[in-house]
């Protein structure tokens, strides 16, 4: 995987995500995972997105630059974080799983190591987002396309 | 029958208020319409259909659009996994003349019946 710097991202840059379930929200971009992808997060108490990962190419790049400093991402929050917790006892094959509908489902919540290092990092970011005018209400704001407006002709 | 007896008969019909959906799921895609596919005067390749996106009325403006995925969506009878929304995914290849229309190819060729219908371009994979 190359890791080449991307001239329009950089640590701060507002993105615009294209795919999924929050698809129009405008984030903060961290940093470049190792395997490729981008780390970004709302703030959480923001916009509602938690520390996510999404795919360069999905993502609009703005303009809009929020000035974190040197901010440290936790070396814990890295392509690991993500991925889902195996179950103990082989779940999936067992006859519980097959009566079980989709819709009854338990959704794994996240657990405390989680919710201790979304706090972490989005406490900085919201002082840095707090000092510049409208940003916060920026940031709250969906992306959308309105009638008449032309991605093509757009400037982010 | 005087107006006021005809008032009097037709019953009276419920206002109902339509809730506005809260929180819509935003536009992140330019219309298009599939005009046909490619063609010669009389044989047409039905690999490739042609796609004439709303505002993009020259060659040049058609560079933006290149590579981007593109879905026709339609309702089928039968519902699968909740939904009976289906959808066609393909991508724009290339443009196609100098007035903005472009060409895209659709993983299951679009069926004739597409044809006038609306098409989605989606703005990634982006480059921007």
């Amino acid at each position: 995987m190359s890791l080449q710097q991307d001239p329009k991202i950089s640590q701060g840059t507002v993105l615009i995500l294209l795919i999924g379930k929050f698809k129009g929200k405008r984030v903060v971009f961290l940093k470049k995972l190792s395997s490729g992808l981008l780390l970004v997060t709302g703030p959480y108490n923001v916009n509602g997105v938690p520390l996510t990962r999404i795919k360069r190419k999905y993502v609009i790049a703005t303009k809009t630059k929020v000035d974190l400093g040197e901010l440290v991402v936790p070396e814990e929050i890295n392509d690991k974080f993500f991925t889902p917790q195996k179950p103990i006892n082989n779940w999936e094959k067992t006859e519980e799983k097959f009566f079980t509908k989709k819709q009854d489902l338990k959704k794994v919540g996240l657990n405390e190591t989680q919710t201790k290092l979304q706090n972490q990092i989005d406490k900085p970011i919201y002082e840095a987002i707090k000092k510049v005018q409208y940003l916060k209400e920026y940031l709250t704001a969906r992306f959308k396309l309105q009638k008449g407006q032309l991605p093509h002709k757009m400037k982010f | 029958m005087s107006q006021e007896q005809k008032k009097e008969i037709k019953p009276k019909k419920k206002q109902i208020k339509k809730k506005k959906k809260q929180n819509k799921s935003p536009r992140l895609h330019v219309d298009g319409i599939f005009m046909g596919y490619r063609r010669g005067l009389t044989t047409q390749k039905t690999g490739t259909s042609l796609i004439k996106i709303v505002g993009v009325t020259t060659r040049k403006e058609t560079e933006w659009y290149l590579g981007k995925k593109v879905a026709f969506v339609y309702n089928a009878s039968r519902h699968h996994n909740g939904s009976n929304v289906r959808t066609i995914w393909g991508k724009i290849t290339s443009a196609h003349g100098n007035s903005g229309i472009v060409r895209a190819k659709f993983k299951r060729n679009l069926p004739a019946i597409a044809m006038g219908k609306k098409v989605r371009v989606m703005m990634y994979p982006s480059n921007i």
